[in-house]
C-alpha cells in the first residue's frame, strides 16, 4: 500500500473578530496516500478555503494538526506545490521566467532549470517561452501555472479551484490536460472545488464537507471509475447517480 | 486567393495606420493652434488697449524682457537656481518617500503606529512650516529644499505605500507557497507590480516640487524664478512677472516630459500595461 502523505487530524478553526467569533471548521479528519488524486467539495461557506489555507501552512488551525510526510505543518513548505484559481503569471516576466520563478526563489541548481526546459518541451511550452503572458490563451496560461508549480518538484499538490476562472469548455479541456500532466508526473493531489462533476471526472476519491462549520460528511471511493480517463467517466452509468448522491449530501437549497 | 486576401489585409492595415497618423497629427496641430490663437489674441487685446498691458503685459513685451534678461545673464542664473532646487527637492523627496514607504510596508506595526501622523501631516498646509524652516535652516537654498521636501514627501509615502499594500494578495500567497521570504516578495513581486504607481508618484512629485520651490522662493530667496515673480510684483514690473511665469511653465513642461520618457522606457522594459 502506498505510504501516507497527508494527514489532517481533528482540524478545527475559529475566526476571532472584535464583534464575535466564527467557527469555520469542526473536527475535520482525512488522509491522502502517495499518488492519490483527491477532491474536496462542499457548499459555499463550508470552510474549504480555510482548510486549504491551513494545509498550505499559511494559517495555524485552532485545534488539531496537519502532517505532510509525517512532519507537522506550521508554515508554508516547499514540499507542497500550490496552484491558485487564477494563473497569476507575472505580466513583467516572460513565460520561461514565470515558470522558473520558484527555482529562483528556492535558489535551485542547474539540474532543476534543465528539468524546467524538459517539461516546457514535453508539454508544448518551449516555443512560447520568450512570450509574455498576455500573448497566451487562458488554457495555455493555466498550463504554465501548473508547470511553474511542478518544476520545484513538490511531493504534494494543492489545487485551489484551479479551473473555475475559465469558461466551461476551456475548463473541461484544461482540467483533463492538467490531470494528464499530473498523472504523468506521479503527483499526489488535493483539488478543492465546488464543481461535483469536475471532482468525479478527475479524482480517485471525493471528500464532501458539510455546510459551515465544515466537517467531513462523506468520503466517496470512486472504485467504479478507477482507471477510466476523465472524458470517458462522463459517459459511465454510475456518473449521474454519483452526482446526485453528492448533491444530496451538500444539502443546498435553492 | 490567399495572396489577394493578404494584399487586401495589407491595404486595410495601411489605411488604418494612415487614418490614425492623421488623427494624431490633427490633435497636435489643434494644440499648437490653440497656443497661437491665445498669444495672438493676447497681443491684439493689449495692443488695442482692451487689456491693460501694464497689468497683463503682452507677448511682445515678454519677448523683450526675455531678451534683456538673457543678454545680461540674469535669466540663466534664476533658471539654474530654481531648477537646481526643484531637482534636489524632487530627487530627495522621491527617494526618501519610497524608502519610508518600503520600511512601512516591511513593518505593518510601524505602519499602523505612524498612520494617524501621516494623515495629519498630509492634511496640514505645508506652507505653514515655511517660517520654521527659515528659523531652523536659515535663509539659503536649504530652507527652500526643505519646503519642497515637506510638500512632496508625505504624498509620495502615502501613494507608494498604498500601491504596495494593494499588491494582489493571491500573488503574495503564491510567492509564500513558492517559499519566498519577505525580501523576495518585495523584489520579485511588490516592486515590479508597483512600478506604475512609482512612476505616477514621480509625475505628481515634479509638480509638487515646483510648488515647493516657488513657495519657498516667495518666502526667502535672492535668486530663482519665484524670487523674480515676487520682485516683479513688488516693483510693479508685470512684464518680469509674466516672463518668469512663462519660463517657469517651459521648465516644468520639460521636466514633466522627462518623466513621461522615463515612464515609456519603464513600461517597455517591464511590459507594463
Amino acid at each position: 500500500m502506498p505510504k501516507l502523505l497527508l494527514e489532517v487530524s481533528h482540524v478545527g478553526h475559529v475566526y476571532q473578530t472584535p464583534e464575535c467569533e466564527k467557527e469555520a471548521l469542526r473536527d475535520v479528519s482525512f488522509q491522502i496516500r502517495e499518488g492519490e488524486f483527491v477532491s474536496l467539495v462542499g457548499p459555499s461557506g463550508c470552510g474549504k478555503s480555510t482548510l486549504l489555507t491551513i494545509i498550505a501552512g499559511l494559517e495555524r488551525p485552532t485545534f488539531g494538526e496537519v502532517r505532510i510526510d509525517g512532519k507537522r505543518i506550521t508554515a508554508p513548505t516547499t514540499e507542497i506545490g500550490y496552484m491558485p484559481q487564477k494563473d497569476h503569471l507575472f505580466s513583467w516576466r516572460n513565460i520561461h521566467s514565470n515558470i522558473t520563478l520558484g527555482l529562483e526563489i528556492q535558489k535551485k541548481g542547474p539540474k532543476y532549470y534543465r528539468k524546467a526546459e524538459e517539461m516546457m518541451e514535453k508539454y508544448g511550452l518551449r516555443d512560447v517561452g520568450h512570450m509574455m503572458p498576455d500573448q497566451l490563451s487562458g488554457g495555455m496560461r493555466q498550463r504554465c501555472s501548473l508547470i511553474r508549480t511542478l518544476v520545484t518538484d513538490p511531493g504534494f499538490l494543492l489545487l485551489d479551484e484551479a479551473f473555475s476562472a475559465l469558461d466551461y469548455q476551456t475548463r473541461v479541456a484544461v482540467s483533463v490536460d492538467i490531470h494528464t500532466i499530473i498523472r504523468n508526473e506521479h503527483k499526489t493531489v488535493l483539488l478543492v472545488t465546488h464543481d461535483i462533476s469536475e471532482s468525479l471526472m478527475l479524482s480517485d476519491r471525493v471528500i464532501v464537507l458539510t455546510r459551515g462549520p465544515g466537517t467531513v460528511k462523506a468520503i466517496h471511493e470512486l472504485s467504479a471509475l478507477k482507471d477510466i480517463p476523465p472524458m470517458e467517466r462522463l459517459e459511465h452509468e454510475a456518473f449521474g447517480s454519483m452526482i446526485k448522491d453528492i448533491w444530496g449530501e451538500l444539502d443546498i437549497h435553492g | 486567393m490567399d495572396e489577394f486576401d493578404d494584399a487586401a489585409k495589407r491595404e486595410l492595415r495601411s489605411k488604418y495606420l494612415h487614418k490614425r497618423k492623421q488623427s494624431v497629427l490633427g490633435i497636435r496641430l489643434a494644440r499648437i493652434a490653440v497656443l497661437i490663437l491665445f498669444i495672438v489674441l493676447w497681443e491684439v487685446l493689449t495692443d488695442n488697449g482692451i487689456l491693460n498691458p501694464f497689468v497683463f503685459s503682452s507677448p511682445s513685451r515678454i519677448l523683450a524682457a526675455l531678451k534683456d534678461l538673457s543678454v545680461s545673464g540674469e535669466l540663466w542664473k534664476h533658471i539654474g537656481t530654481s531648477v537646481l532646487e526643484t531637482v534636489s527637492g524632487f530627487v530627495s523627496g522621491t527617494i526618501l518617500g519610497i524608502l519610508i514607504a518600503v520600511v512601512l510596508w516591511w513593518s505593518p506595526t510601524v505602519s499602523k503606529v505612524l498612520d494617524p501622523y501621516l494623515v495629519v501631516l498630509n492634511a496640514l498646509p505645508k506652507t505653514a512650516l515655511g517660517p520654521i524652516f527659515i528659523v531652523c535652516i536659515g535663509t539659503g537654498a536649504g530652507a527652500i529644499i526643505a519646503m519642497t521636501l515637506a510638500i512632496s514627501l508625505i504624498v509620495t509615502i502615502l501613494n507608494v505605500l498604498n500601491g504596495f499594500h494593494h499588491t494582489d494578495a493571491e500573488k503574495v500567497k503564491l510567492m509564500k507557497m513558492l517559499g519566498a521570504n519577505r525580501l523576495q516578495i518585495f523584489q520579485k513581486l511588490v516592486l515590479p507590480a508597483n512600478l506604475s504607481t512609482i512612476v505616477n508618484a514621480l509625475k505628481i512629485n515634479i509638480g509638487l516640487s515646483w510648488v515647493g520651490v516657488i513657495t519657498g522662493e516667495f518666502l526667502v530667496s535672492k535668486a530663482g524664478l519665484g524670487y523674480l515673480i515676487v520682485y516683479g510684483s513688488q516693483v510693479f514690473k508685470m512684464d518680469l512677472v509674466m516672463t518668469s511665469v512663462a519660463v517657469l511653465a517651459v521648465c516644468a513642461m520639460m521636466m514633466h516630459a522627462g518623466i513621461v520618457l522615463l515612464e515609456k522606457a519603464t513600461r517597455k522594459r517591464f511590459a507594463l500595461s
